[in-house]
């Protein structure tokens, strides 16, 4: 099956430098998270979870979780930011 | 979401981000959403029992759970009902298109057993749109004389045939057999109604004697049959006769009698249980049986009865028993007799001599010899 993702990083064939996750955000309306290993806040105005090195918390408005699975998730509402740590 | 069946829960926890953690593991979570300390959750139908009994081992605080399914999805799990009535209703719309019945109405001289057997033997099939109800209508009216005007039309699941039947002028009704006397007797009156006449007043007829023949001749001298009809009144007599012997020899029973029987075998006497008959002159009777109620071995069972009988001479006077031989005689005429018919005359003639009388009694009444064929005159 073709995944979009995998097509990129076959492409580069820098795998190394690459991150364990993918992020898409479509408009800062929705962002779509593949990787995620569990979440650490959940609010409407923050929303935070962990990956493989590090953390990412996502601030906004009226945020919720569309979807949630045990690696990937969907938050929709109106993003502001997306941070890494 | 696309599927519209789920189970929504609301919980509440100090720590909800790892229940979430925890249940992701087993479960896809949709749409939820935080405030003030309470989640609000989703998960597909399929999962929310099994969730909701998580939670419990969890000691996770579910405030409220809500399963959501579609009644049309529900139902379709019902395959037994689901199946049956698809089935049903395919029979159903299949078996509408042929008819069962044939009804035929307003019949009262036809046979609509003979209509009904005749529609079944000129229709090609039951399906409805191969029925032509204009050639079936076209069909009875040609071959039934006795139709005047039929509809035949298919309502619902039969066919209904309306017949509405000829009325035949009076003239023309009925068997055109010919007016017959019943009596003997001497013809007084006739007013013809219909038919050729054969008789005329003063004619004396017997029983037999065609009165009025069934047929007319119209001016061209062409024979036209009618039913006969006439008012035609006759003096009819009405005989009893009886022979008076003055002696006269008759063979009685004694009483005593004499049984015998046998069984046989097609023919053959197989038991035979006669002792010798002594009587001088007996009356015998049989009767036979067979012996076993199959008919693998019929055997016959045969009993005589004999009974012995002895001659009497019976010697009588004419004239001590003429007036009781004339009573009865005079009885037998009247019970010949229609109620409340009136006498004009009776006689008794007696002939012969030398021990042996011939006795007749005649009752003389007044009768209308050509009724019976369902004609009233008007009364005068």
């Amino acid at each position: 099956m073709f995944n979009f993702f995998d097509e990129i990083k076959n492409n580069l064939k820098k795998s190394d430098f690459l991150p364990s996750f993918n992020l898409i955000n479509l408009s800062g309306k929705i962002l779509y998270v593949e990787g995620h290993c569990g979440l650490t806040i959940l609010s409407p105005s923050t929303i935070a979870f962990k990956i493989k090195k590090g953390r990412i918390v996502v601030e906004g408005e009226n945020l919720f979780l569309s979807e949630l699975s045990q690696n990937t998730l969907k938050i929709e509402g109106n993003i502001k930011k997306i941070e890494e740590f | 979401m696309k599927n519209n069946s789920r189970s929504r829960f609301k919980i509440k926890s100090l720590n909800q981000e790892k229940v979430f953690n925890k249940i992701v593991k087993n479960f896809v979570v949709y749409n939820v959403k935080e405030k003030n300390g309470i989640t609000e959750f989703e998960v597909s139908y399929r999962d929310g029992e099994k969730l909701e009994k998580y939670l419990q081992k969890q000691n996770v605080a579910v405030l409220a759970v809500r399963h959501f399914q579609l009644r049309f999805k529900k139902f379709l799990k019902m395959w037994g009902i689901f199946v049956g009535l698809v089935l049903g209703l395919s029979l159903y719309l299949l078996q509408y298109n042929f008819i069962f019945k044939i009804e035929v109405w307003g019949c009262e001289n036809i046979d609509d057993v003979e209509i009904e057997t005749f529609i079944k033997n000129h229709l090609n099939s039951n399906f409805k749109p191969d029925i032509d109800t204009v050639t079936l209508e076209k069909l009875i009216k040609n071959n039934f004389e006795k139709v005047s005007s039929v509809s035949v039309a298919i309502i619902g699941q039969s066919l209904v045939v309306n017949i509405n039947e000829a009325v035949l002028p009076d003239e023309m009704e009925g068997n055109f057999e010919p007016l017959i006397s019943q009596y003997d007797g001497i013809v007084k009156q006739i007013n013809l109604v219909q038919g050729t006449i054969n008789i005329k007043e003063g004619d004396i007829v017997k029983k037999g004697d065609i009165l009025v023949f069934p047929y007319i001749y119209d001016s061209d001298g062409q024979m036209l049959p009618v039913q006969p009809k006439a008012e035609i009144i006759a003096d009819i007599w009405i005989q009893s006769q009886d022979v008076f012997y003055e002696y006269f020899v008759k063979e009685e029973r004694t009483g005593r009698k004499k049984v015998c029987s046998q069984v046989s075998l097609f023919g053959l006497t197989i038991y035979s249980n006669t002792s010798e008959n002594n009587f001088e002159t007996y009356q015998c009777e049989t009767e036979s049986s067979f012996l076993t109620q199959n008919n693998i071995l019929p055997f016959i069972y045969t009993k005589y009865i004999f009974y012995e009988t002895k001659t009497i001479e019976i010697i009588r006077n004419f004239e001590e028993e003429k007036d009781e031989v004339i009573k009865k005689l005079r009885e037998n005429s009247l019970i010949s007799l229609d109620e409340n018919e009136i006498i004009i005359d009776e006689n008794c003639s007696i002939s012969g001599g030398g021990g042996i009388y011939y006795l007749s009694y005649t009752v003389t009444v007044e009768k209308d010899i050509g009724e019976g064929y369902g004609y009233q005159f008007p009364q005068s």
